[in-house]
């Protein structure tokens, strides 16, 4: 009896295995090429498991994907005149106005966003000059700090995850950022001429785009990282042939006319988020107002911090990711 | 050893039981995997069919297709979307049909551009469906279908005309250049008794931009015609009509300067407004009446006006109707001041006056402080003949006013006049040496404790 049991058993898995390869096989090579295009990129996007389409497509299909699904950059540098900062930002009491009531401007607002497939959060930092990049330490020597450990640092209270980092297989310490990255005015990381970043000037202008060290010097960046692509650039959304690139947990940073800072973290890998594309992205940016966007890295690293506590749901319950680079919100000045 | 053999039976039938049982549950396993892969294509299958991408191939299939083969997927009720729908099978003809997605498609709405040959001709908007019962998966459905035109199909649509001897886009479009109805039937027949339509071809200008393009009609190797198309800001399908030049129209401008108080009219209908290039102020005037109470302020329009088969016929009137008189030379008019206005006729004899104490100071007969009793001391008038160039001194001789007249005054104030004086003064040096001396100049006058005196003086 036992012994029936037992083979029984092995039977259930090895056709339920097989069927569940079949499965895969379907989703990979069925009859939906969006489903294909989706779950290709979904995996291609992530640190552990980017050889899972190459175990059922041939790398030239898996490359016409990625280039089918690859977002179009507005080829133009940001306008910094679609920017006019309030000068009611930078008044200590932006309440007061002759008499009149006015309805009280939150400094940091934080909205619950949402759509087919995911749900997140859009952190609207009225004052962008608070916004600024925290890094984990100027030469990124050491491994990486978590989101909490960054804000706490720099006495932030708020924070998202900026840089994409080296993370082979999914098991990088963190430490390493990719593309430029800028702090306090000075070039930490060199630009590798071919990641976008986001960076803010000293009239706290959110730029976007590839930058060479000239350049940014000339634009007197003060604090960026990247990833890439760049969402929009002034008001003009990125273009792609295709609607849906894959589903991940996402961050992006944007700019308003106005000039408060977009984050944006979408949550992912869940069964009430499975995650957003870059289509998603632009859509919730346009929404709000953003004129320039560009997103950040994604995957396990997407993360929002506030107040002491952490805000988006990632994947990795036990314990937030380390990362080199975070775009902080200082603390209200006294 | 009965006992045994039962008991071996037994274990062999409950072996091959198993083996049965092991059996029916496999090919059930096996079954139910068939099914649900089977279940998961035709979901698959499902999804990617209602595909907005997948949805806008099969509507132009449905465009490419003829009416038998058409499906129904398409039809439509609605008359205006059949017409466009029937307009752009009528532009494809036989070119093959493509489609590119406008990059500001939002997630519950698509756009798309068709194309036929790269160019744009039609814009189709998809809009999911919300899910109805029974479905797995929202639809899509073509909620707008419209026409493009791009702007070299427009430059050519009007080629067309012109060569079907169809100038009524020109006409419409230059009447502001010409006025009015006798002008424009002067201008149809002078369009379709002259130009040879055969010749006509089309070619884009050179100033062309993204967002504004120029087409030039050329007659053999001369300009014709110059469109200028702009697309509109608020959908870039559809290209405006930004300017146009009628380069066969030879324009004679013709400029005015009317008094804002008063109105020009050109072939008895008031000049458009379109014609006024500029207003300016009288500012030498205001300068000069500052002191006076409620000096005129004398604004001017100044009118251009092109014309191109008759020189018109002008005249301008007050708001009250009265007419007031002007002077037409060299196509320029302007407003002809009255010689003398009655209630300033006193001045007349003053001013006669002056000017020979003026004259006889040119020509060194007298000294400037003999002037100053016409002449205000230390005004802009005393200041511009202290340093005049005199003329030639008369030392011997004798020199005498030959005409004098008033050609004009314009009153800036109750104490306040300009006069123009044109007089002539010969000087006898000897009996074979007479020079005549031109005197045309503007006199701004006014009053100095109740006597009027000259403040400025202007030599034309």
């Amino acid at each position: 009896m036992l012994s029936f049991v037992c083979s029984l058993f092995i039977r259930v898995i090895a056709v339920v295995l097989i069927f569940a390869l079949l499965l895969v096989h379907r989703l990979f090579l069925g009859p939906s090429e969006t489903v294909s295009n989706m779950l290709t990129m979904t995996l291609l996007e992530t640190s552990a498991l980017k050889f899972v389409p190459r175990l059922f497509m041939r790398e030239s299909e898996v490359e016409a994907i990625k280039a089918a699904t690859q977002l179009i950059e507005p080829d133009e540098k940001v306008n910094t005149s679609l920017i006019q900062i309030p000068k009611y930002v930078k008044d200590a009491d932006p309440t007061e106005s002759e008499g009149e009531a006015v309805e009280e401007i939150k400094d940091i607002e934080i909205i619950s966003v949402s759509g087919n497939t995911y749900k997140g959060h859009l952190m609207i930092v009225r004052d962008p000059s608070r916004v600024f990049l925290g890094v984990t330490n100027e030469n990124f020597s050491a491994a990486g700090m978590s989101i909490s450990e960054l804000c706490e640092k720099y006495d932030a209270v708020a924070g998202v995850n900026a840089s994409g980092f080296l993370d082979e297989n999914g098991r990088g310490n963190g430490g390493t950022p990719i593309g430029m990255v800028i702090s306090e005015g000075k070039i930490l990381r060199k630009s590798d001429g071919n990641t976008t970043i986001a960076a803010f000037d000293e009239n706290h202008i959110l730029h976007v785009g590839k930058f060479t060290n000239e350049e940014a010097e000339a634009l007197k960046l003060r604090d960026g990282a990247g990833w890439g692509p760049a969402l929009i650039i002034n008001g003009k959304p990125a273009e792609g042939e295709t609607n849906r690139t894959g589903l991940n947990p996402r961050t992006a940073i944007g700019q308003r006319s106005d000039g408060a800072v977009l984050l944006l973290v979408i949550d992912g890998r869940h069964p009430n988020s499975l995650g957003a594309g870059y289509p998603d992205l632009i859509e919730v940016m346009l929404k709000y107002g953003a004129v320039n966007a560009c997103n950040l890295d994604g995957g396990t690293s997407s993360i929002m911090h506030y107040d002491g506590r952490r805000i988006s749901s990632i994947e990795n319950i036990s314990v937030a990711r380390e990362i080199p680079t975070a775009f902080l919100v200082r603390q209200e000045a006294e | 050893m009965a006992r045994k053999n039962i008991t071996y039976e037994r274990l062999l039938r409950r072996d091959r039981g198993y083996k049965f049982y092991r059996f029916f549950l496999t090919i059930v396993l096996i079954l139910a995997g068939i099914v649900f892969i089977r279940h998961v294509d035709s979901r698959l299958s499902e999804y990617e069919h209602n595909q907005p991408v997948n949805v806008i191939k099969r509507f132009i299939a449905h465009i490419e297709a003829d009416a038998q083969s058409q499906s129904d997927e398409f039809a439509s009720a609605d008359e205006a979307f059949s017409a466009v729908l029937a307009s752009i099978k009528a532009i494809s003809n036989e070119s093959s049909l493509s489609y590119r997605k406008i990059s500001q498609s939002l997630i519950e709405e698509h756009h798309y551009h068709i194309l036929a040959e790269n160019e744009k001709i039609a814009r189709v908007e998809l809009k999911k469906q919300p899910l109805s019962k029974g479905e797995n998966f929202n639809r899509w459905s073509v909620s707008s279908l419209s026409l493009v035109v791009s702007p070299e199909r427009i430059a050519m649509n009007h080629l067309k005309n012109f060569q079907n001897g169809d100038f009524s886009f020109i006409i419409e479009n230059t009447d502001a250049l010409l006025y009015p109805a006798e002008t424009k039937s002067d201008l149809q027949n002078y369009l379709l008794t002259s130009v040879k339509t055969d010749e006509l071809t089309l070619t884009e200008g050179g100033a062309s931009t993204e967002g504004q393009k120029t087409f030039m009609y050329l007659l053999g190797e001369e300009t014709f015609f110059e469109i200028s198309l702009k697309a509109n800001s608020e959908n870039a399908d559809i290209w405006d009509l930004e300017s146009c030049v009628p380069h066969f129209i030879n324009a004679t401008v013709y400029e005015a300067d009317i008094p804002a108080n008063a109105t020009l009219y050109v072939n008895e209908a008031a000049a458009l407004d379109t014609w006024i290039k500029s207003t300016y102020q009288s500012e030498h005037a205001s300068r000069v009446c500052e002191d006076v109470q409620n000096p005129v302020d004398l604004t001017y329009k100044h009118y251009e006006i092109p014309f191109a088969f008759s020189e018109p016929n002008f005249s301008v009137k007050l708001d009250n109707g009265e007419s007031v008189p002007f002077t037409l030379t060299d196509h320029k008019l302007s407003i002809s001041s009255p010689a003398i206005l009655p209630e300033f006729s006193f001045l007349e004899p003053t001013l006669k006056e002056a000017t020979e104490r003026i004259a006889k100071f040119f020509v060194g007969k007298t000294e400037i402080g003999n002037l100053t009793k016409y002449v205000e001391y230390r005004s802009s008038a005393y200041l511009v003949l202290y340093e005049y160039n005199l003329w030639k001194s008369l030392k011997a001789g004798s020199a005498d006013m030959e005409s004098f007249a008033i050609t004009g005054m314009t009153k800036l104030g109750d104490n306040c006049v300009v006069a123009e004086i044109s007089a002539m003064y010969r000087a006898r040096y000897s009996d074979t040496n007479v020079i005549d001396y031109p005197l045309n100049y503007t006199l701004y006058l006014h009053t100095v404790k109740g006597k009027w005196l000259i403040y400025d003086f202007i030599s034309k």
